[in-house]
């Protein structure tokens, strides 16, 4: 006891602090004696008001905050309720309309730190609170008044990848009068829908439908197409960031060629055709596709002979063999939107399907082959001896729903599959059709209807997961489970189509570490919050849309498109924006210029000047507290988190409760 | 024993379809059909199996084990199917395949011929008797005159459920039933 009154004097004295614990319905007041903790936050030093309520963040709730400002001179609110992540905001806004400054505002979590993980304990749930609530209180002591700061904004924006979702984020934006780069690695925009037939749900043609949105990318006069390009680097924050782009050598001078192809007829090189899966082949020199954007021609410089047959055939003096370095371009802008897209599971990782027989093949695989422009033109054909398959098997889930591979869902393949089973039979009627799933996961508008009509035509569904392919002479043994039957099962198939997992693409790790943001367990991207911020990272300026966030069909990666183009058109409309005042500042007496911090700091945020000084770049700086609790002169304060105010919580939280 | 799908009938399914089971495609493996049935968990018919199995053209499979003929036709699946598969139509679709193919169980063929002879499913003998020892008046039922039972033997006779049923002119009912008496 005596111990305990001598630390508390420790605690400023001034100040007179309000405690709202609320019950969140039943949420918190289920497993945390609320009465116990108004009575126990009572006691403790410099408290003035202890008030419960059912829902504190209900208007009725604020306005007591408010009333107790007011009418009580309260100077400090510690609010004993949920996540500040969802809360935070509203109650700093409450603190904001009286005259009290928002920052003297401290938030206990007792809902997910407490009721939560401990709702059958309530006796030891109630006094973790207590131990939580007593730790706020202490803090909010020494609480300081902040002012936000005001960082200007560039009305330009950085597209990262020319899929569907770049794409109409890249228009709305260009739409709204912003100046847009689009930064594709290809030598066309377009991403892997350029690649697909006709598609789900309404069976229209793929290239119908995205080719008039890539040439309006081509003809709007402000948008910057930087194709057979990469990003080098990005530097600066949200509002102002410096650009690197790295812009291949194409061997092509793309204002003379007009895609006319004179080239690719005349060169002898042949090299495997990725656009097609590889099932057939390209040259050289070559244009991506038929209706790419740009339509331009590129030299494969590693492959090119150098025989110059194309220079010599091109009428526009078009081309030019000399190896030259790759180009770099720099330029700013004030939000960066990433949609990079997906990669496909390799099946070989599952030996078992047996990838490596000539008549299995991906569903990228069947979908060129579908394609009037693919490598058979539209004709389905068994890849060992061109003949028509009779029975065909579509084998679920491979790489995806599976600890060994990929644990996710990839979401879209069980529809693709559908669209696959039924355009075959809408065109070869007498093919039999299997698909053998775990359950058919069509969950989107128009998608059960769209799985029901595949029932109509006759393809046949068999629950259990294939576990083995196995070649028998030139045909295929498939062998599964059938859940309904009870019993083992097999197709003798003359093609297998496996639907692979869509992965995070290759290099989403390295533009991660350029952008600074974060990818999730799985390799893709990650969005701040995976239901009220799905398009945010955790870097302001930058957002996250389609494919790369994870496995999405075309209709959410346009919507996640438009999503993430309109956060940043609301970010770059002022011209400004607010940031809060939590980053760290250098006292500079203190500072001894040993450096420490600046090597620490994960964001890039404190550098050593022209005027030999430590600098903080608030605009970069997150507040994260690395440098202050580095530095060995402890001359740097981090704005909120101020060592005083740690040592009054953990003094809080390591005192025994009374 | 492993099934190997390949080695199905292709034409069940559509003579199914042609014999009433007009939505068999329908079904989406639910179970609901299945969980409702009053002799599911007591007998071998398993209907959401047996839609299956249609699909997949499984003849053998669903003709052996007899189970169509253990249907109640309470039409509980049809009533309750998400899908309107209509599995009790699927079932009498079958069974009229089976027929066809001379397959039907003993104690259909006792039916048929108490309906071609008596004009009844099961037999009123013994109930006509006792009505007639207390003066009752005389059921009105398609067995109670010959003059019904007569046209009930012509339409029979027209189609080709007479060889099918194999009904059988010299025919006596094997069991002398107790509708509404006792
Ligand atoms: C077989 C199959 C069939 C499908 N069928 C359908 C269907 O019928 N209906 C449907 O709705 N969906 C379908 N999909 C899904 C569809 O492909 C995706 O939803 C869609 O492509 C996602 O668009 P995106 O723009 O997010 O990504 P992507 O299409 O992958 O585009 C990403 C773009 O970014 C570029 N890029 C990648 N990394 C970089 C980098 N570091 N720098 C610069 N550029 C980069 C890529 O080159 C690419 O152009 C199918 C998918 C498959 C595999
Ligand atoms: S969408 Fe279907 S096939 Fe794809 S992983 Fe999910 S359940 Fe499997
Ligand atoms: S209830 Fe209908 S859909 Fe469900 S399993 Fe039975 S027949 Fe199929």
């Amino acid at each position: 006891m005596a111990k305990s009154q001598i630390e508390k004097k420790e605690l400023k004295n001034s100040s007179k602090i309000g405690v709202y614990v609320c019950h969140c319905g039943t949420n918190i007041a289920g497993s945390v004696d609320i009465k116990e903790i108004v009575n126990f936050s009572k006691n403790l030093q410099n408290v003035k008001i202890v008030r419960e309520h059912m829902y504190l963040c209900s208007e009725q709730g604020q306005n007591i905050i408010k009333d107790d400002i007011a009418k009580e001179g309260i100077d400090r609110i510690v609010a004993a309720c949920c996540s500040p992540r969802t809360h935070e905001e509203i109650f700093r806004k409450t603190l904001n309309s009286t005259n009290l400054n928002k920052y003297l505002y401290e938030q206990v979590n007792i809902r997910d730190q407490c009721s939560w993980p401990h709702f059958k304990d309530k006796e030891n749930s109630t006094k973790k609170a207590k131990q939580l609530v007593k730790s706020g209180i202490y803090r909010a002591s020494e609480l300081e008044p902040l002012e936000d700061r005001k960082l200007s904004v560039l009305k330009s924006a950085l597209v990262i990848g020319g899929g569907i979702s770049g794409i109409n984020a890249a228009l709305d934006l260009a739409r709204g009068g912003y100046k847009v780069y689009i930064v594709e690695k290809n030598p066309s925009i377009g991403g892997k829908m350029a690649q697909l037939d006709k598609t789900f749900p309404t069976n229209d043609c793929s290239a119908c439908i995205l080719a008039p949105m890539m040439v309006e990318v081509s003809n709007t006069p402000n948008i910057e197409l930087l194709t057979y390009s990469e990003i080098e680097d990005v530097l600066g924050h949200i509002g102002k960031y410096r650009v690197t782009v790295r812009k291949k050598q194409t061997f092509v001078d793309w204002k003379k060629c007009n895609g006319c192809g004179e080239c690719s007829i005349v060169c002898p090189v042949k090299v495997d055709n990725e656009f097609n899966c590889n099932m057939d082949k390209r040259k050289a020199i070559y244009t991506q596709f038929e209706q790419a954007i740009p339509m331009r021609a590129v030299v494969d410089k590693d492959k090119c002979v150098k025989c110059k047959l194309c220079v010599k055939k091109c009428q526009l003096g078009a081309i030019d063999l000399t190896e030259n370095e790759d180009e770099f371009l720099e330029f700013e802008v004030g939000s960066i939107i990433v949609t990079t897209g997906y990669d496909l599971f390799d099946p070989n990782i599952k030996p078992e399907y047996d990838y490596e027989h000539p008549n299995v093949i991906t569903s990228l695989e069947l979908e060129r082959m579908m394609c009037a422009s693919g490598p058979t033109k539209g004709e389905i054909l068994r890849p060992s001896d061109g003949r028509k398959p009779q029975t065909l098997s579509f084998v679920q889930c491979v790489g995806s729903r599976d600890e060994k591979t990929n644990d996710y869902c990839s979401r879209i393949c069980c529809t693709y599959s559908i669209k696959h089973a039924r355009l075959l039979k809408e065109k070869y009627p007498d093919m039999d059709i299997y698909m053998h799933y775990i359950d058919l996961r069509c969950f989107g508008k128009g998608y059960e209807e769209y799985y029901r009509m595949a029932r109509e035509k006759g393809i046949k569904f068999i629950r259990g997961r294939i576990s083995q392919v196995d070649s028998i002479a030139d045909r295929l043994e498939v062998s599964g489970d059938d859940d309904t039957l009870g019993e083992q099962i097999s197709v003798i198939a003359d093609l297998v189509v496996l639907a692979v997992a869509m992965e995070s693409s290759k290099d989403a790790k390295k533009l991660a570490n350029i952008l600074n943001i974060s990818t999730d367990k799985t390799g893709f991207f990650k969005e701040i919050h995976p239901k009220l911020k799905p398009v945010g990272t955790d870097s302001d300026g930058i957002f996250i849309a389609g494919a790369c966030q994870g496995p999405k069909e075309i209709p959410d990666a346009i919507s996640q498109g438009k999503a993430a183009a309109s956060a940043a058109a609301s970010l770059m409309s002022k011209g400004e924006i607010e940031i809060e005042p939590l980053f760290a500042q250098i006292m500079e007496d203190y500072c001894a210029k040993c450096r420490t911090c600046e090597s620490l700091c994960t964001y890039k945020a404190i550098k050593y000047n022209e005027d030999n000084k430590m600098e903080v770049d608030i605009a970069l700086c997150k507040g994260c507290g690395v440098c202050g609790a580095s530095c060995p002169s402890g001359a740097i304060k981090s704005n909120h988190f101020t060592s005083k105010q740690i040592r009054m919580q953990i003094m809080a939280l390591t005192e025994a409760i009374i | 024993m492993k099934i190997i799908l390949n080695n199905n009938n292709k034409e069940l399914v559509n003579k199914v379809m042609e014999y009433g089971g007009k939505r068999v495609y329908e079904c989406f493996q639910c179970g609901m059909c299945a969980s409702g049935c009053p002799v599911a968990s007591d007998t071998e018919h398993k209907i959401k199996r047996t839609m299956h199995q249609v699909t997949l053209g499984l003849e053998e499979q669903i003709m052996d084990k007899k189970a169509i003929w253990l249907c109640t036709t309470c039409f509980m699946c049809l009533e309750r199917c998400p899908q309107n598969a209509e599995p009790t139509e699927v079932v009498f679709a079958l069974r009229r395949v089976s027929a066809e193919n001379g397959i039907i169980p003993e104690a259909q063929i006792e039916v048929a011929n108490n309906i071609y002879h008596l004009g009844h499913a099961v037999t009123v003998e013994k109930g006509i008797k006792l009505r007639n020892k207390v003066n009752a008046p005389l059921l009105k039922t398609a067995g109670s005159d010959k003059k019904y039972i007569d046209e009930i033997q012509k339409l029979i006779d027209s189609t080709h459920s007479y060889s099918l049923l194999r009904i059988e002119k010299d025919w006596k009912p094997k069991r002398d039933d107790v509708i509404g008496c006792d």
